[in-house]
């Protein structure tokens, strides 16, 4: 009696156990939606609608290929992003902002060999570093994508470039660094911030919107030319959402396009901002170049002094100037809504704002937080 | 007589282009404004007339070096990329990109430079081919070099930094005056206009050329060293302004087809009539790549659009020529 009770509490444990790994893996394999609690495989579908099955925890994530900045910049506000991140290019590596996330940066750093920039980057040279995920910008060929799933190699894609596709793309990243709560922390300050500065201006009419032009001064090629951001590109949005009027929207498409003086002077824009993407001119040297010059000097900007240089925190190729689609577009942001419509946003203060994003976006101690701030270079 | 209408009236068409293009442009100038306004007259002075004088230049230079080339190689599809010299070229300013990419005067002299080495390395390979006649020889090795020279130009593509570099070439390769001033101007000046008044003087010596070797042998003139003079000539004045406008085609290989309607087939008129009809036509070229829309049109797309076209039009109606 006392036998077959002590049988009956044990059939009763183990049915009891068996329950509850059937419910544990109930939820961890049918749940496909939630993020398992321990590991094991989830499904994502990325920027292309693509349905990528990935098996967590990841420990080996690279992003590359052409564009790869703006989702660098994205992953290092995972934490986690620091420990499973590898494969990165000098280029990247030597940016102050990652190089203060990530003290151990420079170690995983690789030749460029594996496609840095391309938009085609070669499968076998990533394969050889054995990667879990592959992170693509979706300016890399799709291609690229199937050959690594042919080697078992998860490749996912990510846009960013507008505040929709952030919206989805941060949570996707969440997802796969599994920090679905750092995703929704980042979206919620970028929708807060956004929010704060449309409520302002979203109303305004077109006659208090001053026309505002931004321009990409290129010497390259043998030839100065300036080049202006087409209708459906970030910089476009952005100078609308700050209360501006963007000029060079009667442009079509993405993309820059070349600009004469003479269309310039056509426009003749209240507000000029200027990105070079380059250390060589600065933008700040164009401007001082601009408010110089005796053939700019009728352009109303210029007569009322209203031309800037974008702030820029890595001092390279667009991975830091805070027109691009970085993740600092936001301090653009709140930058160009500032210069443009000055009265509304008289209480705003862009320096604490500033170091704010960079403390709780990424993890900055308010030492490390001023370090970068003193790096800025551009008109802030 | 006739002859002399005929230049007169294409001498005022190209007057009437000109004028027509300082006044056309996004940034609306008229003489009332032109006297007010600072900047009105800037525009017209420091912005529009280089780049059309450039124009004028760049159509030039590319209209006579076809119309000689042409004639010196008896083949009337021949144009200045044939030789090689245009992918020269483009891989000596490919090549300025990838590595000095803030300096327009070492991209214009790298791309002079290898213009011209391209054209010796195809004069060279030429004499050592055992295939066809002399000529023959000259345009398989300026095929050969012209293939070598753009595969480098691929080659450097792909290694060019894709967002700095990149579409910095493309718009090269295209080719284009967006930007063009009077540095730019004076820059290829000099080179341009030593080749194109040299056709200029060469051009009753080059009809010569269209004759059979033996017979201009006959005639007291060695064939080979004219044809030689009239290629360096050529090619100096294509280099020159390819190396500031980039690869422009069509325009080098039509308008001495419409000198030849106009004009006969006599080259001391082809030469200069090619030289008026070619400033005129990259002069409305250049005014649609900068005024049709508010973004820059790169001129060889331009070039290409219309040209093609113009070239087949020509072609159906020919017969006389």
């Amino acid at each position: 009696m006392k036998a077959s009770k002590a049988k009956t509490a044990g059939i009763s444990i183990v049915a009891v156990v068996l329950v509850l790994a059937l419910a544990l893996f109930v939820l961890f394999f049918t749940g496909q939606n939630n993020p398992p609690l321990f590991g094991g495989p989830v499904s994502v579908v990325d920027a292309l609608g693509r349905t990528v099955e990935i098996n967590l925890p990841v420990n080996r994530v690279i992003i590359t290929g052409k564009s790869a900045f703006p989702v660098t910049s994205v992953a290092y506000m995972f934490p986690e992003a620091a420990s499973v991140l590898y494969g990165l290019d000098q280029r990247t590596a030597s940016v102050p902002l990652f190089r203060l996330v990530d003290p151990n940066i420079e170690a995983k750093t690789v030749s460029d060999d594996i496609g840095a920039g391309s938009d085609s980057p070669n499968v076998e040279e990533l394969a050889k570093l054995k990667p879990d995920v592959v992170l693509f910008k979706t300016s890399v060929k799709l291609q690229v994508a199937e050959s690594l799933e042919a080697l078992g190699i998860k490749a996912v894609y990510v846009d960013l470039e507008n505040l929709d596709s952030y919206r989805r793309d941060v949570k996707l990243m969440g997802r796969i660094f599994g920090n679905e709560a750092k995703a929704n922390s980042i979206l919620s300050y970028y929708e807060e911030k956004y929010g704060y500065v449309l409520a302002k201006t979203s109303s305004l009419p077109q006659s208090q919107r001053p026309r505002t032009l931004l321009l990409f001064y290129s010497t390259k090629g043998g030839t100065i030319s300036f080049n202006a951001p087409g209708a459906g590109w970030l910089q476009t949005s952005m100078i609308d959402a700050a209360g501006g009027y963007p000029l060079s929207k009667e442009l079509g498409g993405t993309g820059w396009n070349t600009v004469s003086f003479e269309q310039i002077a056509a426009w003749n824009p209240e507000i000029i901002f200027l990105v070079t993407y380059s250390q060589n001119p600065t933008p700040s040297q164009v401007r001082d170049n601009i408010l110089s010059d005796p053939m700019w000097r009728n352009l109303a900007a210029v007569k009322e002094g209203r031309v800037y240089a974008v702030p820029d925190d890595a001092h390279l190729i667009a991975i830091g100037s805070w027109d691009a689609p970085n993740s600092r577009w936001i301090l653009g942001q709140l930058w160009m809504a500032k210069k443009i419509q000055p009265g509304l946003f008289a209480d705003l203060d862009l320096v604490k704002e500033v170091k704010q994003f960079y403390m709780e976006i990424y993890g900055l101690s308010a030492a490390q937080a001023d370090e970068i701030l003193q790096q800025i270079t551009g008109d802030l | 007589m006739r002859l002399l209408v005929r230049f007169l009236a294409i001498t005022a068409a190209l007057l009437g282009i000109f004028c027509l293009s300082l006044f056309l442009g996004r940034y609306s100038v008229n003489f009332q404004e032109l006297l007010s306004s600072g900047l009105a007259s800037e525009i017209l002075f420091n912005i529009r007339l280089p780049r059309i004088l450039a124009a004028a230049l760049l159509g030039m230079a590319l209209a006579a070096a076809g119309a000689a080339l042409q004639s010196a190689f008896k083949n009337p599809l021949v144009e200045p990329s044939l030789l090689g010299v245009s992918q020269g070229s483009a891989f000596g300013a490919a090549l300025a990109i990838l590595f000095f990419v803030n300096s327009p005067v070492v991209i214009e002299a790298s791309s002079t430079a290898f213009g011209l080495l391209a054209l010796l390395i195809a004069y060279l390979l030429s004499s050592s081919l055992k295939y066809g006649g002399k000529i023959l020889r000259l345009v398989l090795a300026g095929i050969a070099v012209s293939a070598i020279f753009s595969g480098g130009v691929g080659i450097i593509k792909t290694m060019a930094d894709p967002l700095n570099q990149l579409p910095a070439l493309t718009f090269w390769l295209l080719g284009g005056l967006s930007g063009a001033g009077w540095g730019d101007l004076l820059y290829m000046l000099p080179l341009a206009l030593c080749g194109i008044v040299a056709l200029l003087l060469l051009r009753w010596r080059i009809n010569l050329l269209t004759l059979r070797d033996d017979v201009t042998f006959s005639l007291g003139t060695d064939p080979g060293k004219l044809r030689a003079l009239v290629v360096i000539f050529a090619v100096l004045a294509v280099a020159a302004v390819t190396s500031v406008a980039g690869v422009i085609a069509w325009v080098g290989l039509i308008v001495p087809h419409i000198a030849r309607k106009i004009f006969g087939a006599d080259n001391s008129r082809i030469i200069p009539a090619s030289l008026i009809l070619g400033a005129g036509l990259m002069i409305a070229f250049d005014t649609v790549a900068r005024t049709l829309t508010a973004g820059e049109i790169p001129l060889g797309v331009v070039t290409s659009l219309c040209g093609a076209p113009v070239f087949l039009l020509l072609l159906s109606r020919g017969g006389e020529s």
